[in-house]
């Protein structure tokens, strides 16, 4: 439509004269306006092609340095958790070899017992040991407000296999002993009464009210804190 | 003259017609140029998406690889700490089963 008006307005302005060589002119700048025409547009979509692909180019380098950001800082958190957990486990290998070795320990002090039994320990029999472990319970069974010069009856239970190493001769030494120490008369019998424990005695007073644990097994139980410290302690030092 | 006239404007009639022809031709084209870096930054976008996911991928497990490296460095002395605690205990254990023995004997507490 504006090649056209162009065309027209160019003839309108010769007045009439010289048409022919006006024609050709008016051919000739139709032609020049179309070509310049198409140039242009050419240019113009060549322009706008070369701006979308720069546009792409740019916003997705943008995209790419976002993904490697995030991926970076998602790589990061996860290696630290990979490591975190790393730690952790290096702990545990370093706190499960102290308990392998604190296991044995006790494990071992399990079977040095029986050996106890038979060779003694300290240079102090099994008898002697037992007679101090009696001895220890009897001791903490009595009150402070026990009544002097009252008598005490309390039993001694142990197992069968340790029944031989317990005689009453030997309790009524013990009984002797803490009745000189303390002062209050005391009576110590051997039940019949037979436990299931691997050595040490339980004593209690007749009446069954009172009794006081002093089998091996127990006494691990009582003292398994402190033991496993002071275990720990010798194993590391 | 008339004739001459009708002519001329014939020729310029058959001029424009051909002028708009090749405005026409070349709007089509442009918009063909247009469409067609439309399509190739479509065709970017897509090998780019396929190529983040790589470079995705890529990132993460290296980062994952240096967390094994490391992971395996942590435990093999880990390990090798364990093993040197054991040896250490071991040369102590007689005393420590001793200690033990002495507790549930009643000798200490």
């Amino acid at each position: 439509m504006r090649l056209f008006l162009r065309c027209f307005s160019a003839l309108r302005g010769d007045g009439g004269g010289g048409v022919f060589l006006g024609v050709h002119e008016i051919l000739e700048r139709i032609k020049n306006e179309a070509s310049a025409e198409r140039e242009r547009i050419l240019r113009d979509a060549e322009e706008q092609a070369k701006q979308i692909l720069e546009e792409t180019k740019a916003y997705l380098e943008k995209r790419r340095l976002a993904v490697k950001m995030r991926e970076e800082k998602r790589g990061e958190e996860e290696k630290m958790r990979i490591i975190r957990s790393a730690r952790l486990e290096a702990r545990r290998i370093k706190w499960s070899a102290e308990q392998e070795i604190t296991n044995e320990v006790f494990e071992n002090a399990k079977k040095r017992i029986r050996e106890a039994k038979k060779n003694g320990f300290r240079g102090k029999s099994y008898d002697e040991i037992l007679a101090g472990l009696v001895k220890e319970a009897a001791i903490s069974i009595l009150s402070p407000e026990h009544e002097m010069n009252a008598r005490e009856d309390l039993e001694v239970l142990v197992s069968d296999e340790d029944a031989n190493f317990i005689s009453q001769s030997l309790l009524n030494k013990i009984s002797d002993e803490i009745s000189r120490e303390k002062g209050v008369k005391i009576r110590l019998s051997l039940s019949k009464e037979r436990i299931n424990a691997s050595g040490g005695v339980i004593v209690r007073r007749k009446d069954g009210k009172v009794e006081v644990n002093n089998t091996f097994e127990k006494r691990m139980e009582r003292f398994m804190p402190i033991l496993r410290e002071k275990v720990a302690r010798i194993l590391l030092k | 003259m008339a004739s001459e006239v009708a002519e001329a404007l014939k020729q310029i009639r058959a001029c424009e017609e051909e002028a708009r022809r090749i405005v026409s031709e070349a709007r089509e084209h442009a918009a063909k140029i247009v469409r067609d870096a439309e399509e190739e930054a479509e065709r970017m976008k897509k090998r780019a998406r396929e190529e983040e996911r790589r470079l995705a991928e890529e990132i993460f497990q290296r980062f994952v690889r240096e967390a094994e490296e490391e992971k395996e460095r942590f435990l093999a002395s880990a390990r090798k700490d364990a093993e040197a605690l054991k040896e250490r205990a071991r040369r102590n254990e007689e005393e420590a089963i001793e200690a033990v023995l002495e507790v549930l004997f009643g000798f200490k507490r």
